[in-house]
């Protein structure tokens, strides 16, 4: 399948005596795709997508969209001419219009009745229908967010951008709109990118996420893998919760201060491990007085649904999680066991 | 965060009427400096070291500092009891503190000198009289009584801005009310002096109202009569150069002094108001010294201007009176449009972009605002001499109006554009609109209320002047403000009288809206969502 949209060792500085902001990046998001850019503020996704739609000039490298060429040395296509919509993080609707002429803002170029119906066929869509004569102010954040996405769907362009979606929504809210807006992108057939720092965001909305640090991709691909086999340590640790283990390999196998354990992929010598809470188990020691990766717990934390533990082997911490019935309280001696392998995030 | 749109050059549509304005506004300027230096070096120090150049320096300075010292000492106590004291009636006096800025220095020069002397009103209405009041004392007290507000309003915000916990620390740290004020209140209030003290500093320098009509030789004095009676160009050119220094001067102080005085709340704890201190024994000599301030700053001029106006009502004045009512209008709306036209680029280069040169070209039109009038119309005087398509024309009028103004229209626009998110162009952008077209669609709406307030500001404040006016409108051309002027130097109080009404009254709307404009800012920031 031809990608829809495809970033080439794209680069953005904003000031020549400063690392550039985004340096050789390169992803393609195919068409239909919901693609996330993932990482800690500053790490230059938002200037990813304002390259994308036009409001910055690239330094180096191209944008591609259907195969013609919006950015490179020689060309940049104004945003406008570029039939990229956008939804900002403050959703940015034009405070002097209502909701109907927020969404028919973008229509210029159809005739009036068609107009109107068009407007009318998205604000169902997004279920603001009855909202169409409030201004913005007299909305509320999530409503708000929908009509910035209608009005960004309205003149169907090729792509959508969404900086930040969910930021400025109260946690409550969060949830139940994360579901409905990937329902309605999906229904309408739309490929988007989005841009956020919030981890659990990205590994429920997107079907594939780029993780970025310092301006560049650390890794890209399906949530799921990602989330098991990070590439990094920074990956490994921005992507929820891990315990990152040094230890030495020969093959599928590493020396650990925790005890032996199954690594993947193969490697040989000096490594990094991550390995997440929940794929490691609490066991009693076998033998007694046999200290080589026996610990003791020194914190218990009851969450309700589940539990924290941490575990002091030698002079670190790992953290553990269970299920809610795990009986073993602080100042148990335990040994610590892998479910699956062990990730190795770094070599050498 | 910053986007790169903020670093690279803006649009020339933006730029040209940027750079045009700026050039407006430097370039008579610049030409004043090519003319003063245009003589001989002989007769150069001939011209300027001469005893004459110092005693109008040490005139000058004497009323700077006369002025801004009564001012402290009106504004101040004024200031303190509004804010942090028990007083009754704290809005109707805080009112006070402003009203003063709608009677314009040189109306409460006509009052005064409508007021003092043995035909004056005060002599009129009580009996005695008392001696006229000119020169020095005169200038002083007019421009006082005019300025003081500038002052009460800076430091009455620095006042409610306070950080009580600062004080409530010094005294829990063992200190004495004294002391207090001493070391840990007045450092506070440092900057807000030298703000205010600017202003009123920057006012005397370029006034010419007061001094011309209490006969008080100044710089801005010399010029005057240098312009009327003996027409020494180089001369002339040099005095608008040494009062331009002096202004330089000023500024550079200010500047200088400012550096280092700025203070902030450190902590996060939530700022409570501080708890009012009772006036005790201090309440009687306090609405003493309150109803002094009234009668002699709001009330003897109101008076005095009503007792002429009704002792010269007869109709024989009415078309002199709509004849220089339509000369102020007929400049003062013009210009009005024409400003609010030219701070608008201006302004949307300061707030959209960082570079260099766009903040240099918004920082112009302050110089425009600061440099005293009569210096800036003489350096138009000799820059259109030679073109008389323009001069004693009203367009030069109108240009210089644009031009000494433009930073009062500029603050509102500003305002009203840090309001609009540029992200709302960005998505007309995205929808399909051109540059140009997106600012139109979607961010100037939003700037229309800005505009109104700053279209209101100009015309008033256009309507009032005078030291521009009188020097380049052309000859013979009669405007509410000139006539004010004419009429006190011939001491026709009675003449005068309707014209001073005018202008006062135009000032009461300026000084309104301004009240509302800051009422509207500070409801508007309250209600953004945090």
């Amino acid at each position: 399948m031809q990608p829809l949209l495809s970033i080439r060792n794209i680069t953005k500085r904003f000031d020549r005596n400063l690392s550039p902001v985004v340096e050789f990046l390169s992803f393609e998001v195919y068409p239909g795709e919901i693609f996330a850019l993932l990482g800690p503020s500053g790490c230059g996704k938002t200037t990813t997508l304002r390259l994308i739609a036009g409001f910055e000039r690239a330094d180096g490298g191209e944008i591609y969209v259907d195969g013609q060429c919006f950015e490179g040395s020689k060309t940049h296509l104004p945003p406008e001419t570029r039939d990229i919509g956008i939804v900002f993080q403050e959703y940015a609707l034009f405070p002097h219009l209502n909701v109907l002429q927020n969404v028919a803002f973008g229509l210029k170029k159809l005739p009036a009745k068609l107009r109107a119906e068009r407007v009318m066929t998205v604000l169902e869509m997004v279920g603001m229908a009855s909202f169409k004569d409030r201004k913005p102010h007299e909305l509320s954040g999530g409503q708000q967010q929908r009509v910035a996405l209608a009005r960004s769907i309205a003149p169907s362009p090729k792509l959508i951008l969404l900086d930040e979606p969910f930021s400025n929504l109260d946690a409550g809210m969060r949830h139940s709109t994360r579901e409905e807006i990937r329902f309605l992108l999906k229904d309408a057939g739309m490929s988007a990118v989005f841009v956020t720092h919030d981890q659990e965001a990205a590994l429920c909305f997107a079907d594939r996420l780029a993780v970025m640090q310092n301006g560049r991709i650390e890794q890209i691909g399906i949530p799921e893998r990602v989330y098991h086999r990070p590439q990094t340590p920074f990956v490994a640790d921005f992507l929820g919760v891990t315990n990152l283990i040094i230890g030495e390999a020969e093959g599928d196998w590493a020396e650990t201060p925790l005890g032996r354990f199954q690594i993947a992929p193969s490697a040989r010598g000096a490594v990094l491990l991550s390995i997440r809470p929940e794929h490691l188990v609490m066991a009693q020691p076998e033998t007694e007085g046999h200290s080589n990766g026996v610990g003791e717990i020194v914190m218990r934390e009851f969450k309700g649904h589940d539990l924290t533990y941490r575990v002091k082997i030698g002079t670190e911490n790992y953290v553990v999680q269970t299920d809610y019935c795990c009986p073993l309280q602080v100042g148990a001696q335990v040994t610590l066991q892998a479910v699956g392998p062990a990730v190795v995030v770094k070599k050498g | 965060m910053i986007y790169s749109e903020a670093r690279s050059f803006p649009p020339w549509y933006f730029f040209v009427p940027g750079f045009a304005i700026g050039t407006g506004v430097l370039l008579p300027l610049i030409y004043l400096l090519v003319r003063a230096f245009g003589a001989e070096t002989g007769e150069l120090i001939q011209i300027v070291f001469r005893a004459r150049t110092v005693h109008l320096l040490g005139n000058t300075l004497l009323l700077v500092i006369g002025v801004v010292g009564t001012g402290m000492f009106l504004a101040g106590p004024l200031a303190w009891v509004t804010t942090r004291t028990d007083l009754k009636g704290k809005r109707f006096f805080t009112l006070l503190g402003v009203l003063p800025l709608a009677i314009p220095g040189y109306v409460m020069a006509y009052a005064l000198l409508g007021l003092s002397g043995p035909s004056g009103t005060f002599a009129n209405l009580f009996g005695p009289s008392f001696p006229n009041l000119w020169g020095y004392w005169g200038a002083l007290i007019a421009l006082s009584f005019y300025t003081f507000p500038y002052l009460f309003l800076n430091l009455r915000t620095a006042l409610l801005g306070l950080d009580p916990t600062i004080e409530e620390s010094a005294y829990s740290l063992g200190s004495r009310s004294r002391e207090v004020f001493f070391h840990a209140i007045l450092p506070q209030l440092r900057p807000a002096l030298y703000a205010g003290g600017l202003l009123v500093g920057l006012h005397v320098l370029g006034d010419f109202g007061v001094v011309s009509l209490m006969r008080y030789e100044t710089f801005s004095y010399a010029l005057y009569t240098q312009y009327t009676a003996a027409y020494d160009r180089t001369y002339a050119a040099w005095l608008a150069l040494m009062l331009l220094a002096l202004t330089g001067s000023l500024l550079y102080l200010e500047a200088k002094l400012l550096r280092g005085s700025k203070f902030h709340r450190t902590g996060s704890g939530t700022s409570h108001q501080a708890s009012p201190i009772s006036l005790g024994i201090w309440r009687m000599p306090t609405y003493i010294y309150l109803s002094i301030l009234t009668l002699a700053s709001v009330v003897a001029p109101t008076v005095t201007i009503g007792f002429w106006m009704l002792k010269g009502v007869d109709g024989s004045y009415t078309q002199d009176f709509f004849r220089a009512l339509s000369g102020s209008f007929l400049v003062s709306t013009p210009a009005a449009f024409l400003t609010a036209i030219f701070a608008l680029p201006l302004a949307y280069l300061g707030v959209r972009y960082s570079s260099l040169i766009c903040r240099t070209l918004e920082r112009g039109a302050y110089i425009g605002y600061a440099t005293p009038p009569l210096a800036f119309a003489l350096a138009l005087i000799f820059f259109f001499r030679g073109v008389p398509a323009v001069y004693q024309t009203l367009w030069i009028l109108i240009y210089a109006y644009t031009v000494h103004f433009l930073a009062e229209a500029i603050g509102p626009v500003r305002s009203a554009l840090y309001q609009a998110s540029p992200h709302l162009e960005e998505a007309a952008r995205s929808l399909g609109y051109r540059p140009l077209k997106a600012f139109f669609k979607s961010t100037f709406p939003l700037l229309r209320g800005g505009l109104t307030v700053s279209i209101a500001f100009v015309f008033l404040s256009a309507m009032k002047e005078l030291p521009l006016t009188f020097l380049l409108s052309p000859a013979g051309y009669e405007t509410l403000a000139v006539n004010v002027w004419s009429y006190t130097t011939e001491a026709m109080f009675a003449e005068g009288a309707r014209y001073a009404l005018a202008i006062v009254l135009c000032s009461v709307l300026f000084v309104g809206l301004l009240l509302m404009q800051d009422a509207e800012t500070s409801y508007k920031y309250a209600k953004v969502p945090t």
